[in-house]
């Protein structure tokens, strides 16, 4: 069993979100498999950036509230 | 078990050119040669050979492939290499081929089974995996014994050694996937946010801050301007326009002019508007009111009869001071008529004088008119010619100078000095006529401009004025007239200017009050921020990011829980063979068991790796390099007789690295002993004490190349020894 798989198992076992976190461990295995370490640090810091420019979109809005 | 059979190589890193074809089917299979001569070449062709790209960079998880590690020998346009293994089925050759600078397009892959089929592409990719069924990692723990897993283990400081050694148990996907996510950086990105937020929740309360004390300044002002705290509110706002409506009919009405209608304010909000346009309509209604436009005429009138009446009074002294002068001149100097007569006297009486010196000397005026014309003469005519007779006579000018000076000039010197004193008489009598004449024309300019004056003023006055009129007195008349009509009009404005500040004072309440609303739904706002949809989206973005730094945490925490399982495991399974072999190779008295502990880094939350003796003693203090190299080797060994896989083969390079003499030694008897195992055997070493324990002490048969004379465009020299 690889190391992806091995992984896969415990996330079946655990309790929270497991659909969730499962989802995001075959994003990370992805990106890891197609680009090495680099991908994975890509991938993760641009689901962060996505929220942050959320964050910051409604920043602004409640910004101009005041 | 799979077995190597042969390998050819060309244009693969140190091979510029073809090889010859490497017999590698005996149990022993011995590269010597110094450094960079080609030996470890060979092992990584046959890596490359079966795994292609899997073993080359980051995701090789064997540090000196990251960056620059060539696969095309650089004076060669392509690599290729060919591999034929033996299997229970039968021979299966590989050939894997890259041509350099063409990317994915310039690889190719071949596979030919026992039974003929070729294969190419993916299908070869996947007859390679079934005839090896090992993983990439797991050939790189199991079967290939790299240098750089040596060189860490024995030189690198204990944090690093810990990450070599998971890298020797095959656990570097775990390690870079755990990198990747460390340089995420996900939880500085949180921390970013937080901080966002709670700078906004100081801006809230600054801005509520700010806004109440607004708020306090403007009821005291909206106090100070004559309403009561308990009227500052819409209902007052809206009667309070009505109110101005209703005045500002009344004051049309005063003015005697009709007022346009101004919109009522349907609720506060509407309050500026509706200031704006009242006050636009106001300021029509001052400006065509009768009395105001009166008041304009008659200032400006004011100020053309002022104006008349100065020019008048200007005109009238200057025709005064125009007269005088005549006048004046004529009592100094006489009357035109007498300057007239004292000029041709004068004349007559220079005739006179010329008469005189014709009489005294009949040829002196003819010398002095001679002199004269010669004098006049042209510088190209000849002055020796007689203006008279026309006749040439040499040096005439000054002839006729020596006879005036000799002998006429005496004669009539004191009639010339009479007549010079005429002319000068003559002169200043006609200056003096010129003056007078010009005095005589200044007068008649003032005069004219008098008139234009008076005209002027008749026509200001609307009347015909004569001489018998005084033109300034009846300007100052009508100035009085105006003045007092002025006077009665300011006085009419008056009142009506007060009605126009009460409108303007009560249009500047409903500004104020309307502020005061507006600021009092400002604040209304601010305090309910935190119930707005926008702040509801910025709590969920924020739970959503802390879930997914959660999400993250929790699964950085995962894989370093199966990273150590499977450390562990691995470590249970080929324990006691790693510390046969560390016996067998270390001999190191004071460690007669090793034990090797792994528990979690409490810095880095990877694995940590302890040594300890049979006592329980910490091995490493008492380690030489020597040792710490035979515990690296123990450990690959022991991986490799644990694991049980189908390759029969083991690849090793440069293992000797900081062995002493006896542990060479019994090194290559546990290499014997995994070669009557049943393992073949391929050694690189550049070791002349280890290429003779390998040759005295190996009992299997053994095929040993020697690589030299390396060029980088023709390669190593590769001779082979049986």
């Amino acid at each position: 069993m690889g190391y992806k798989e091995k992984v896969e198992d415990k996330i079946r076992g655990s309790l929270e979100r497991p659909e969730e976190r499962m989802k995001l461990w075959e994003q990370i295995a992805t990106a890891y498999e197609e680009g090495g370490l680099q991908q994975v640090e890509s991938m993760l810091a641009e689901k962060a950036e996505v929220l942050r420019d959320r964050f910051e979109n409604v920043m602004d809005k409640l910004q101009k509230m005041l | 078990m799979l077995q190597l059979k042969y390998l050819q190589v060309e244009g693969f890193r140190g091979f510029p050119t073809k090889s010859d074809v490497l017999d590698l089917a005996t149990p022993a299979v011995l590269l010597y040669g110094d450094n960079h001569q080609g030996k470890s070449s060979i092992l990584n062709a046959i890596e490359w050979c079966l795994y292609g790209d899997q073993c080359v960079g980051g995701r090789s998880g064997i540090r000196e492939r990251v960056g620059g590690w060539e696969i095309v020998n650089r004076n060669a346009s392509g690599a290729t290499v060919g591999l034929a293994i033996e299997s229970e089925q039968g021979v299966t050759t590989i050939k894997r081929a890259q041509v350099k600078g063409l990317g994915k397009k310039g690889r190719s892959i071949e596979v030919i089974l026992p039974d003929g089929t070729r294969k190419e592409g993916d299908e070869a990719e996947q007859e390679i995996m079934r005839l090896v069924g090992l993983s990439f990692r797991d050939f790189a723990t199991t079967v290939y014994q790299h240098q750089e897993t040596i060189r860490a283990i024995v030189i690198q400081p204990p944090s690093e050694r810990n990450d070599a050694i998971d890298r020797l148990l095959g656990l570097s996907d775990y390690l870079n996937v755990l990198d990747g996510i460390r340089r995420s950086k996900i939880a500085d990105a949180q921390k970013n946010l937080i901080n966002q937020r709670k700078q906004l929740e100081t801006r809230i309360e600054e801005a509520l801050r700010i806004r109440q004390e607004d708020l306090k300044d403007k009821k005291r002002e909206a106090v100070d301007s004559g309403l009561d705290e308990s009227e500052l509110n819409e209902e007052k706002l809206l009667e309070g326009a009505e109110n101005v409506k209703k005045q500002m009919e009344e004051f049309a009405s005063e003015l005697g002019i009709s007022a346009a209608p101004v919109s009522s304010p349907s609720d506060w909000k509407d309050a500026p508007s509706f200031g704006d346009e009242a006050q636009k309509e106001l300021d029509r209604l001052w400006s065509e009111s009768p009395d105001l436009k009166e008041q304009s005429e008659l200032n400006a009138r004011r100020t053309e009869a002022d104006a008349l009446k100065t020019n008048y009074e200007s005109q009238r002294q200057a025709l005064g001071t125009a007269k005088a002068k005549p006048q004046e001149f004529e009592r100094e100097y006489g009357t035109q008529a007498e300057i007239n007569h004292q000029i041709e006297n004068t004349r007559k009486e220079n005739d006179a004088v010329d008469d005189q010196i014709r009489q005294v000397s009949p040829k002196a005026k003819l010398v002095e008119e001679g002199i004269a014309v010669l004098e006049a003469t042209r510088p190209d005519e000849s002055t020796d010619v007689c203006p008279l007779c026309g006749e040439t006579v040499p040096n005439l000018l000054d002839h006729l100078r020596k006879e005036w000076a000799e002998r006429i000039e005496a004669q009539v010197r004191a009639l010339k000095a009479r007549r010079a004193a005429l002319a000068e008489k003559r002169a200043k009598l006609i200056d003096l006529k010129t003056q007078h004449e010009s005095l005589t024309e200044n007068l008649a300019k003032a005069r004219e401009q008098l008139a234009g004056a008076v005209q002027r003023a008749a026509e200001f006055l609307d009347r015909e004025l004569t001489d018998q009129d005084d033109p300034a007195a009846l300007l100052s008349i009508e100035i009085g007239k105006i003045d007092d009509r002025l006077k009665q009009i300011a006085e009419a404005i008056k009142g009506k200017r007060e009605t126009l500040n009460r409108i303007s004072q009560s249009l500047n309440r409903l500004s104020l009050l309307h502020d005061v609303l507006e600021l009092e739904e400002k604040i209304g706002r601010i305090e309910k921020i935190a119930e707005s949809d926008e702040y509801r989206e910025l709590e969920n973005i924020r739970d959503g990011v802390a879930v997914f730094v959660v999400d993250v945490e929790v699964l950085d925490r995962i894989v370093r829980e199966c990273m150590a399982e499977e450390a562990k495991d691995k470590m249970k399974a080929a324990g006691d063979a790693i510390d046969d072999y560390f016996q067998k190779i270390v001999g190191n008295p004071a460690a007669q068991k090793l034990i090797v502990e792994i528990e979690e880094d409490k810095r880095t939350g990877g694995n940590s790796y302890t040594f300890r003796d049979q006592d329980g003693e910490e091995f490493k203090p008492i380690s030489s390099l020597g040792d710490m190299n035979g515990l690296a080797l123990s450990m690959f060994l022991g991986l490799v007789k644990a694991y049980g896989h189908p390759i029969g083969f083991v690849l090793m390079d440069d293992p000797s690295q900081s062995l002493g003499s006896r542990q060479k030694k019994r090194l290559v008897e546990v290499l014997d002993e995994v070669c009557r195992s049943g393992r073949n055997i391929v050694v690189g070493t550049m070791d002349s004490e280890l290429q003779e324990f390998l040759e005295s002490s190996l009992t299997r048969a053994k095929t040993i190349y020697e690589f030299s004379k390396w060029g980088p465009q023709s390669g190593p020299e590769v001779v082979k020894r049986v």
